[in-house]
């Protein structure tokens, strides 16, 4: 007995070593960087950080991406709900057999890189593409876009479009994944008590009284999701729309010439004051998000999804051709890139085109003729990062999830869910590489922002999966007198495992495809990844017929391969787990 | 069709309903008069909420009729296509049904037509509330009332848009002995006091003798 109470006294100790080395170091990874990256800026420029803040408003420049970002930031978000929400309202609404992998393929997109969406709508844009096709060019506006853009005055609105399309279809997952849920396990006799009361006797009513007030902070939620994701979004707006600039992408560009003294000054002035603005926006954003997901959290009204879906009875023509609309919607990105990567355009002359189909792309791409990296470096480049990422991460958010589940201090990794991959990317470059430059040459430097940026995936994942567990089993094992490692593996970690795969496919798959980061810390280092090598190609001149398809080819790897992660996260998915994307 | 009793107010003819092939029952027939308050009294899973789901419209009706007389002597017949009507039928379901994102005032408000301004709505509801002995309970969050309190709340609710027939589905059934007996006394002095015809449907005796006027065991309306 003095034996067990012994072990049971140092493993406390040691669970409590673990929990505060990982805030610890969660913590220093996360803030020291930003802090020296400040600290650098301000010894450049010579402004404080608030100072900064009221000389942004001083430049055009500036008010103009502020401006663009905002603008396009909240249009997505409209787009992604309007778009989202039918298909949700059916999916959850009707009894049919499907709905988990239809689900499942509408959720792919959030895990696309975001460089292979880039290339998606480049694909489905550009000559040749599916969207030009139809006659719509989104890409040199000529038809109904140029009559558009003569209109209005309206500069480069197929640009505009096709942005705001590739984040809706970046983001429809957020608002299926939050409306549908709570929809379908929504107990129809709510429904069915208020409509034989004249509170509810008419749709308005209805509206007003019942579905306003339940799934009304569920599509907020979504909408200021999709609102944070588009505003920090870089890859598809330096590809989309490469005519305007977001206050990521103007931070992103003046990256390389910022934090060197006596250099380029106006350059760090622009970091500091945009990051300090951005910081601020995001902040209240999250804020905003915190609130709207309390309110969220205390609308469900949850009986079995399957009996809900009984009551209802089957998908209805109007759900089918919606649900099957936003399949294509989903899919046709992803297929154009596959398409376009086996496309060979030609041209012979007065804008003439000769195509023809073959896998030269492929292996150019596989062989790298076309890029100082092949696609085969790039890869192994990239998996080394991915792994490294993930032993890190996987760990460290277990541990923090954990420590936050004890706690029962779930708010406090709120800010964490949604940080600008630029500005962590920028937080390292200046906070450490610019004091110790030998450190650009160590290839592990690109690990450091994907763990950052993963890492809250991980606490995302694991702690509402922590805090589902029922303690009873942990209490028993306990009451049977089993060693704390054996309470520990039976009443928690035969719980977690399928969270934890889930969590480490994720992260697999957020590291393969970071751009944002990578692009700012390796962009001309030898240690390419895929992303960073689809960008690289896409950027050459377009006068060799193979860069296109090379680079579409490249992107159509990095799809691959984090298809077949996300399919390993959704077979272990939790049934009945609407969340934890 | 039969010739209407000058009193009746619902009048059931050969109804019968199935789900998924299989009969749930048939041939039942039921008259009921203004003001009258009946217990049908059927073991659990016999179809008592199927019946009235298909009285209140929520279910559809394929197999004989279902006729509500209205104010105006005005016959409706359910059909196919249901209307459902707050002025003609209420429903209490087996659990209270009150929506969390409302207060009790709020929930009450859902069963008045034209509800008044919101700075008044306290205050009326209150009026209501002392009727079923929840003075002092409008600012309720609905979380913190009991099982008694939340049926009471709808009880209320499904009275204030004075229906003409309203259904009671086991309502009480989840309540302990002393607390069905008190909430059935009450309802039923309510019912009369409005004038409001009822069902209730139950596998309790002692609860249906009390809350009616006539007791109606399942296999007498059925085949």
């Amino acid at each position: 007995m003095n034996h067990f109470n012994f072990e049971k006294k140092y493993f406390n100790y040691l669970q409590k070593i673990i929990a505060i080395s990982a805030v610890v170091i969660f913590a220093v990874l996360s803030f020291m960087p930003l802090f020296f990256a400040i600290k650098r800026l301000q010894t450049v420029t010579g402004v404080s950080v608030f100072s900064a803040i009221s000389t942004f408003f001083d430049r055009p420049a500036n008010l103009e991406s502020l401006s663009f970002t905002l603008v396009e930031a909240s249009v997505s978000a409209l787009a992604t709900v309007l778009i989202g929400l039918p298909i949700a309202w059916h999916l959850a609404r009707s009894e049919w057999k499907h709905v988990r992998l239809v689900r499942a393929l509408l959720a792919v997109p959030f895990v696309t890189p975001a460089i292979v969406a880039a290339m998606g709508f480049l694909a489905l844009i550009s000559e040749g593409g599916l969207l030009w096709s139809m006659g719509i060019d989104l890409r040199l506006e000529t038809g109904i876009i140029g009559v558009m853009a003569e209109t209005f005055g309206w500069q480069h609105p197929g640009h505009f479009i096709a942005l705001i399309l590739a984040h809706a279809w970046f983001n429809l997952s957020l608002v299926i994944r939050f409306v549908e849920p709570p929809l379908a396990t929504f107990d129809p006799r709510w429904e069915e008590q208020l409509s034989l009361l004249p509170g509810g006797n008419s749709r308005i009513n209805r509206l007003r009284n019942l579905w306003i007030p339940f799934i009304g902070p569920a599509i907020l939620c979504s909408a200021v999701m999709t609102f944070l994701f588009s505003f920090t979004s870089f890859a598809l707006v330096k590809w989309l729309t490469p005519f305007s600039t977001t206050m990521e992408s103007s931070m992103a560009n003046m990256g390389g010439a910022a934090g060197i003294m006596g250099y380029r000054v106006d350059a760090s002035m622009v970091i500091l004051s945009t990051s300090a603005v951005q910081f601020l926006i995001l902040m209240l954003t999250l804020i905003l998000l915190t609130m709207l997901q309390r309110r969220n959290n205390s609308r469900v009204s949850m009986i079995s999804e399957n009996v809900a879906r009984n009551n209802r009875g089957k998908l209805s023509n109007i759900g089918k051709i919606t649900i099957f609309s936003g399949l294509i919607f989903t899919l046709a990105p992803m297929i154009s890139i596959l398409f376009a990567s086996f496309r060979i355009r030609t041209s012979i002359g007065n804008g003439q085109f000769t195509e023809r189909y073959s896998f030269d792309a492929w292996v150019a791409a596989w062989q790298g003729d076309l890029s100082y990296v092949s696609a085969s470096e790039a890869l192994s480049n990239s998996l080394i990062y991915a792994v490294v990422t993930l032993l890190v991460s996987l760990p460290l958010g277990w541990v923090l999830s954990s420590t936050i589940h004890s706690l029962e201090k779930a708010d406090s990794m709120k800010l964490a869910k949604k940080i600008s991959a630029v500005m962590v990317g920028l937080g390292i470059l200046l906070g450490i590489l610019r004091y110790n430059s030998s450190l650009f040459s160590f290839f592990l430097i690109p690990v450091l922002p994907h763990i950052m940026l993963t890492t809250p995936f991980v606490v995302r994942i694991m702690t509402p999966a922590m805090r589902a567990i029922d303690p009873v089993f942990e209490q028993q094992a306990k009451l049977l007198n089993l060693s704390p490692l054996r309470c520990w593996w039976h009443g928690r970690l035969s719980f977690l495992r399928g969270p934890a795969i889930v969590a480490a496919s994720l992260t697999l798959a957020f590291s393969l495809g970071e751009f944002g980061a990578s692009w700012i810390l390796v962009r001309t280092g030898s240690w390419d990844t895929l992303s960073i090598l689809v960008d690289q190609l896409m950027s050459r001149p377009k006068f060799d017929p193979m860069v296109q398809p090379v680079a579409m080819a490249t992107a159509s790897m990095l799809m691959i391969l984090t298809f077949i992660l996300f399919i390993i996260a959704e077979r272990f998915r939790p049934k009945g787990d609407g969340g934890g994307i | 069709m039969t010739q209407n009793k000058e009193n009746t107010i619902l009048k059931i003819e050969g109804l019968g309903k199935q789900f998924a092939q299989k009969t749930i029952f048939s041939q039942m027939d039921i008259e009921i008069e203004h003001g009258e308050i009946i217990a049908i009294l059927g073991p659990s899973g016999c179809g008592k909420s199927t019946l009235l789901r298909m009285i209140s419209g929520l279910e559809t009706v394929e197999e004989g009729s279902i006729s509500i007389i209205d104010k105006d002597e005005n016959e409706i017949v359910r059909g196919i296509d249901n209307v459902i009507d707050a002025q003609l039928v209420g429903l209490i379901f087996q659990k209270p049904v009150l929506f969390p994102h409302l207060n009790v005032s709020g929930n009450i408000m859902l069963g008045i037509k034209n509800p008044p301004a919101k700075k008044l709505q306290v205050q009326v509801a209150e009026r209501y509330l002392k009727d079923v002995g929840l003075s002092g309970f409008s600012d309720n969050s609905i979380e913190t009332l009991s099982g008694g309190e939340s049926q009471r709340v709808c009880l209320i609710r499904a009275l204030i848009s004075e229906p003409k027939i309203l259904l009671l589905d086991e309502p009480f059934s989840a309540l302990d002995v002393k607390a069905r007996r008190k909430i059935a006394t009450e309802t039923k002095q309510l019912l009369k006091q409005k004038g409001i015809s009822a069902i209730h449907v139950t596998h309790d005796p002692e609860e249906a003798e009390l809350i009616s006027d006539r007791v109606i065991n399942w296999q007498e309306i059925t085949e």
